[in-house]
């Protein structure tokens, strides 16, 4: 099961990279943002969105891949070991999968119109989704998944982004 | 229209009404186990909220509920713990595991704004999930049975001190 999911990980991103290398605007040619320090926006992606009752759940069609939810080889256990760079890839490679056009064009755009693109207006709750919003205008972790489909990860950005409880003033947690 | 045209589109909305995906996952949690009757000490380690939920069919509904253990084998039910929540707006709410290990709150004492995060305490032993609930109430939903590719393993606290049955045997 691992072994074919990360086969087809790997064609897809094979696949992606070579449509990232050739013109836009074909039929079947898409833009991707890069792979490359895709590990710091995984890491946002999974604490705010990964769990295993939201995305880190084989039932969603995105599906966030991690320590804290669904896990890719059948030997790690939810809670257990560090997130893998083969989960950050499987993450990456789900990612693209959806609304793959409006990303195409985000990402040829440097990231301009990402409000469209459908992982970020729902994340912002700014289209129907059940988890809410996730992600905030201005916080690190939603700049964080702006400046990746700008084209320069904001490594700091990623790692500025917490989620921590805040209890009312007066009371501790 | 005659009586018969009537019957038929009655029970064709009934039967709209119900949802497969809910029925099987209240039916996949079986029958209640011999000499334990439906109530606070029942059904320890399933997801409550299959049927404590919207979709019913059990009453009260819970906003959180589960099962914390002495181990993770599940074997011994931890009476006593408190376990605490606290939300995305700063409200908190405890309550106390009964002597089946069962917790529930219901929605007119905490109705969380998601997500949440969670601790669990027995005595000075403590321990808080290390990631956020993001939407789901039932603890065993994400806590189910042993770990795995998809699923946290029970919910338990390690603590050296014995104990107490809470009146359960």
């Amino acid at each position: 099961m691992m072994a074919c999911l990360q086969r087809s990980a790997a064609a897809w991103v094979v696949a992606v990279a070579l449509c990232g290398c050739a013109r836009q605007n074909s039929d079947s040619e898409l833009l991707a943002p890069s792979a490359k320090d895709f590990a710091a926006v995984s890491s946002v992606l999974e604490r705010r969105c990964g769990g295993l009752d939201c995305h880190g759940s084989p039932a969603r069609n995105l599906r966030i891949y991690g320590i804290y939810g669904l896990r890719l080889d059948g030997r790690d256990v939810t809670g257990g070991a560090d997130t893998t760079d083969a989960e950050v890839t499987a993450t990456y490679v789900s990612v693209l999968s959806v609304d793959p056009e409006t990303l195409s064009r985000v990402t040829a755009n440097q990231g301009a119109g990402e409000e469209r693109w459908l992982v970020l207006s729902k994340g912002r709750n700014r289209e129907a989704h059940v988890g809410g919003a996730r992600l905030s205008v201005g916080t690190p972790g939603d700049d964080c998944l702006i400046s990746w489909l700008a084209g320069k990860v904001d490594v700091s950005a990623c790692a500025d982004d917490t989620l921590s409880p805040v209890p009312r003033e007066g009371e501790v947690w | 229209m005659n009586w018969l045209a009537w019957l038929s589109l009655s029970l064709a909305a009934f039967a709209g009404c119900s949802d497969p995906v809910h029925d099987q996952r209240v039916a996949a949690l079986g029958p209640e186990v011999d000499g334990v009757v439906p109530g606070p000490l029942h059904r320890p380690g399933q997801p409550c909220g299959a049927c404590h939920g919207d979709e019913g069919p059990a009453d009260p509904i819970f906003s959180l509920s589960g099962t914390v253990y002495r181990a993770s084998d599940g074997e011994q039910p931890l009476f006593g713990v408190t376990v605490r929540a606290i939300d995305s707006s700063g409200a908190q709410y405890a309550t106390t595991t009964n002597c089946a290990g069962n917790f529930y709150v219901t929605p007119d004492q905490f109705t969380p704004s998601w997500p949440i995060w969670l601790k669990v305490e027995y005595g000075a032993t403590s321990a808080e999930m290390r990631s956020v609930a993001s939407r789901e109430g039932s603890c065993a939903a994400c806590h189910d049975g042993d770990p795995s590719p998809h699923s946290a393993g029970r919910v338990f606290l390690d603590t050296t001190e014995v104990p107490d049955r809470g009146g359960c045997e």
